[in-house]
């Protein structure tokens, strides 16, 4: 007997308006006593699947064109599988990670529940896990931008020792072999047995179609539907583009926005983190609306030892790359607190309070970041325009993602 | 009903008592109902391990130690059966028929099922269920494995799709098949309970029951991302602080549906219920709040929760974790980790615990069980891999302690780094007697003074 | 003597009490008879404390498929103990006949009895309940002990009960096994014409399909729950069957 499983289940319903667009342990207003809880159903997480080749082909309003090479490539097939490998917890050395497991559908296809996710065995990931969500349009991959391929950079959470772990890349590929449904999958998709070189390709493709653009703001732009965007949310983009700067590396073109310049920067928050002496008490939140003061003292006694993070520094071992960061796109930002490159803000206003105070000053701050001295009203309207950068079908990504099968081990009985 | 006849264990020889029936208390007395009981000297305790990288052999194990004082080998380590892999080794419990201990693993959601009965003093691994969260349908992280008659009713901290807090009840037969997914009550379904106050999360931690008041009962505490976690990273994660359960669930035993969810904020763990017929209340503790709690039936049926007490200065975070009642519902046991406490509570008025004693056990301490009589109580140090403390202070210890109703007195203790073990968690009692076997001659004491006077003064 | 018992009963660790069914068992039956003054009865012997579910709210998940056997029926012929829960719900209990504590092998036929009755005096329910005890004590629960004890309890034979026994220990071991129904001889079983066994009280409850859809120890063995669940087991099969249901 076989309980429904969590996830894969789908709906004949074509409405998707049960989606949540958030965690569906809702922990909104939690710092205050009058928190109640605004909890989903793990069975009743359902979602319905998209026809993502179609999504990976179609260009969307505010987004360029992508190369010929990439739209020619897009193969149903291949995305079907890389979907599957993407959602497989048994691609783990011990059956217990999946690349879904930080990068969760219904929470922006990142973590909206830890600052930093953790991986193999509990062990501590240094970074936040960046949201999925056009990754597609990214030139290079990871907050220090050490990759350049996603078929390519898959490989990198396969085998991380605090990660997915996996002792080899020929042991992933003889768990998949293993798999009498992948072996079909493969040969139907590439014609191949599972190898390093498709099964990287596979989970790229999928991750390529997650693509979510024609947000309100498009419309308004690019799209010309003057009333797409409220006054204060037009308020909030002009000072996006001016008073504040963001657009210096949150690029916005004339035909399209990425919201990213693909470089990188150092906004001090790196530094600050390696230089800074921690304060002597933390504030530690043990209930809603229950708060108390702990000293460092005790933190270390059951910490381990953070790990350190120079940023692009320890891509390249130049000094003037130190705590240098990825800019990240914004589209979709609010759907993937918290934020930076650490996790370490819990919203959107918190990041604007961060930019409008100028960042850390230390000798290697970006010329770009500078004291803005923006008024909460201002830093209010930035934060309201960041919420409608958000994609017209993300709905419709995220209920595949809840129709995706998990895959978690099955032993057929002896008998 | 739970009680027995006080009647059958007046014996001073009596040393189990089996049933359905039962009385008792300590690690007895934490025991489900339904199963067999040790009420005399124990021969073993069992200690499930946690595996650590660079130490002995790596891997989590079922350790035994010898703890009856008429053996040759008292306070020794007789056996040691590894499982593979590091799994987060965690809680165990036996079958009622106590043939077998399932242990689980957080991490893996690996259950371990080991014979303890064809020979106590070297429990063999029977069985390995590796397919728990694909048959349960997403749950994760088996932690309270509870004996029901011929099933395990077997509590779970989190889930395949998120690893949160969200997760479920999981029924399986003494066999080791799956039978049923109970899933905690959401908001969006409440599956017919009533959300008595503010929460209702779906976490899960514990389960007991009270069959004579066909009432069942779950705590919550937090997902895979939380107990995986360094505990000082996490502290400082503010996301991560906000995913702590706040509720207990109140369920229909028989029918196994949830009727209400009742506000025990900050992190209610261990579920320890009277004993007593007349007494239909259960305690628990909140890990991060420090409080004591009483979930109690009120004249006209109806289920509260109250907090009751504070344990030792709540905002220094003493962080209760294991929780012992005695058998006469008079004394609660808590332990709190960060200071390594071992603290007994009067709680002869449920509604107004005092604290009578305290003693430091070790630099960091979790686990306690007590005999039955009470007279016995042993530690251990280990809370999670990644929350044990870091360094010197990292102290992996079983330590058997006499209680004379005034003092603890330290036995012997066995240092787990030492003994290139790991990282010693919760521990199970075991004895010859529940199989109706002999302790082999070999390895009785021919003299034993002390053994038969403790015996003989019960 | 008196001294000599207790160093060998420390040393074996007594078994007391499983169900009470072993209690009695000690040299020191009468110090316990003694402390049996008051002695606390199952729930099944009173008024259940608490509303038992309401047929049909609730659902009985599959245990697992219900083990088979060669037993003997009271007239000594051999049996498939699966044939005997064909087309019936079928309610198994394991006793042995000179168990005599009253929360052991007497409560389980008492509850059986009543719930037995009850069943057979509803309408449309009569003949669709079956009832096997069966004996783990074939040394000397013989058939003739088993149709004696049969005529003692089901005279007007108004329930569909069947005494059963095995024709040896090894005839009876494997089918207590694929119960897990727990059965330990006592040491003092010395064939002074009876027995003495302590045994985890245990009453199945098994599905037209032969699937074992619940098991109750002493807390739960109570007419009220088993009469409620045997109804449930038939509201589901009355579903199963009717006409739009098919599939």
């Amino acid at each position: 007997m076989m309980a429904s499983s969590i996830g894969n289940a789908e709906q004949a319903n074509t409405s998707l308006d049960h989606i949540r667009l958030a965690p569906g342990d809702d922990k909104t207003r939690y710092q205050q006593s009058s928190y109640k809880t605004n909890s989903l159903s793990l069975p009743m997480r359902r979602g319905k699947v998209a026809k993502l080749h179609e999504i990976a082909k179609t260009p969307q309003l505010g987004l360029p064109a992508l190369p010929r090479n990439i739209i020619e490539q897009v193969d149903r097939n291949k995305i079907e599988l890389g979907r599957k490998l993407f959602f497989d917890r048994r691609l783990s050395h011990n059956k217990t990670m999946s690349c879904a497991m930080c990068h969760i559908p219904e929470q922006g296809f990142s973590s909206n529940e830890v600052s930093r996710p953790i991986g193999f065995e509990g062990r501590a990931i240094k970074r936040n896990a960046p949201t999925l969500l056009n990754i597609a349009f990214a030139k290079r991959l990871f907050w220090d931008a050490r990759e350049n391929q996603l078929a390519q950079q898959a490989w990198s959470p396969l085998l991380a020792a605090n990660e997915m772990n996996n002792v080899s890349i020929g042991a992933v590929i003889e768990v998949i072999n293993d798999d009498p449904e992948y072996r079909s999958l493969f040969d139907k998709a590439f014609r191949q047995a599972p190898d390093m070189l498709n099964i990287g390709q596979a989970i790229a493709q999928y991750e390529r179609s997650l693509i979510a653009a024609n947000s309100r703001f498009d419309q308004w732009l690019y799209g010309n539907i003057g009333d797409a965007l409220s006054k204060q949310e037009i308020a909030g983009y002009r000072l996006f583009i001016g008073k504040a700067g963001c657009s210096s590396c949150h690029t916005i073109n004339r035909n399209d926005a990425l919201f990213t310049d693909q470089n990188l920067h150092n906004t001090g928050l790196g530094y600050s983190n390696s230089m800074t002496k921690i304060s002597d008490t933390v504030t530690v939140q043990l209930a809603p609306g229950v708060t108390t003061q702990m000293k460092q003292s005790v933190i270390q006694s059951v910490g381990g030892i953070k790990e350190n993070d120079l940023g692009r520094y320890e891509v390249t071992s130049k000094p003037s790359d130190r705590w240098k960061f990825k800019t990240p796109s914004l589209r979709n930002v609010e759907l993937t607190a918290p934020y930076m490159h650490d996790g370490s803000f819990k919203s959107l206003y918190d990041v604007l309070a961060f930019y409008s105070d100028g960042g850390v000053e230390h000798q290697l701050l970006s010329p770009l970041i500078r004291r803005l001295n923006l008024s909460k009203l201002e830093q209010g309207q930035i934060v309201g325009f960041l919420k409608t950068l958000t994609g017209s079908e993300v709905r419709t990504l995220v209920a595949d993602g809840l129709a995706a099968p998990i895959g978690d081990t099955i032993i057929e009985p002896d008998d | 009903m739970n009680c027995i006849s006080r009647s059958i264990v007046v014996s001073f020889l009596a040393v189990l008592a089996i049933g359905t029936s039962a009385t008792s208390s300590a690690d007895e007395t934490c025991m489900s109902p339904y199963m067999a009981k040790i009420v005399g000297q124990e021969d073993f305790v069992y200690v499930w391990t946690l595996g650590r990288e660079g130490l002995g052999d790596e891997q989590d194990k079922m350790v035994t130690i010898d703890v009856n004082p008429i053996s040759t080998q008292y306070g020794k380590v007789i056996n040691s059966v590894s499982v593979g892999g590091r799994n987060e080794a965690h809680h165990s419990g036996f079958t009622d028929d106590r043939k077998y201990l399932w242990a689980g693993g957080l991490d893996s959601n690996k259950i371990f099922i080991f014979d303890v009965h064809t020979d106590p003093a070297k429990p063999t691994l029977h069985k390995t269920i590796n397919n728990f969260v694909a048959k349960s349908g997403g749950v994760v992280g088996p932690h309270t494995f509870y004996a029901l008659a011929g099933r395990m009713m077997i509590t779970a901290l989190s889930n395949n799709v998120d690893h949160g807090g969200r997760t479920a009840l999981v029924e399986y037969s003494n066999q080791g098949e799956y039978i049923a997914t109970h899933w905690n009550p959401t908001d969006q379904d409440l599956r017919g309970a009533v959300k008595s106050g503010d929460y209702a999360d779906g976490y899960g931690y514990d389960v007991r029951v009270l069959p004579r008041r066909n009432a069942m009962f779950t705590s919550s505490f937090t997902g895979w991302s939380n107990y995986m976690m360094d505990f000082g990273t996490m502290l400082q994660d503010g996301e991560a602080m906000k995913r702590f359960g706040n509720t207990m669930v109140k369920w229909n035993l028989h029918s196994r549906k949830p009727e209400k969810v009742l506000d025990v904020p900050g992190a209610p763990l261990e579920i320890r219920c009277a004993w007593q017929p007349d007494h239909n209340y259960c305690f628990t503790t909140t890990a991060l709040t420090s409080k004591i709690w009483l979930i109690y039936e009120d004249d006209k049926g109806e289920w509260h929760s109250k907090a009751v007490a504070d344990i030792g200065d709540p905002s220094k975070i003493p962080l209760p974790v294991d929780i012992s009642i005695t058998s006469d519902d008079k004394g609660l046991w808590v332990q709190t980790f960060m200071d390594g406490k071992t603290r007994y509570f009067d709680i002869s008025d449920p509604f107004a615990p005092k604290q009578v004693y305290e003693k430091v056990i070790g630099s960091q301490l979790n686990m306690i069980s007590q005999s039955w009589d009470g007279k016995r109580a042993y530690f251990t140090s280990s809370l999670l891999k990644n929350w044990d403390k870091k360094g010197a202070a990292d102290e992996q210890f079983f330590k058997s302690y006499t209680w004379n109703g005034k003092d603890l007195k330290l036995e012997f203790e066995i240092d787990f780094k030492a003994e290139k073990l790991g990282s010693a968690h919760q521990m199970r009692f075991g004895a010859y007697g529940l199989y109706g076997m002999q302790r082999p001659s070999a390895t009785t004491q021919s003299a034993s003074p002390s053994a038969g006077s403790e015996l003989a003064s019960q | 003597m008196l001294k000599a018992v207790v160093v060998t009963k420390l040393m074996c660790a007594v078994i007391c009490g499983i169900s009470l069914c072993g209690l009695s068992v000690s040299a020191f039956a009468s110090d316990l008879k003694a402390d049996r003054q008051g002695v606390y009865l199952a729930p099944g012997w009173g008024k259940l404390s608490f509303e038992a579910p309401a047929v049909g709210t609730y659902s009985l998940p599959v245990i697992s498929q219900a083990a088979d056997g060669i037993v003997l029926s009271s007239d000594g012929e051999s049996q498939q103990l699966a044939e005997l829960m064909d087309d019936k719900v079928t309610l198994l209990s394991f006793i042995y006949r000179t168990c005599d504590d009253v929360n052991g092998c007497p409560l389980s036929t008492m509850v059986l009895y009543t719930t037995g009755n009850k069943i057979a005096e509803q309408q449309g329910l009569k003949g669709k309940l079956r009832i096997l005890t069966l004996s783990f004590d074939p040394e000397f629960d013989t058939p003739k002990v088993m149709k004696e004890f049969s005529q003692s309890i089901n005279a007007g034979k108004t329930i569909d009960w069947h005494f059963l026994t095995s024709q040896s220990d090894q005839a009876i071991k494997p089918i207590l096994e694929s119960y897990q129904q727990s059965v330990v001889p006592d040491a003092t079983n010395q064939g002074e014409g009876r027995n003495k066994f302590s045994h985890i009280l245990r009453v199945y409850l098994i599905d037209r399909k032969k699937q074992i859809r619940n098991i109750y120890s002493m807390s739960f063995l109570h007419p009220d729950i088993l009469i409620n669940d045997v109804k449930t087991l038939l509201l589901e099969d009355a579903i199963a069957e009717a006409p739009n249901n098919k599939k």
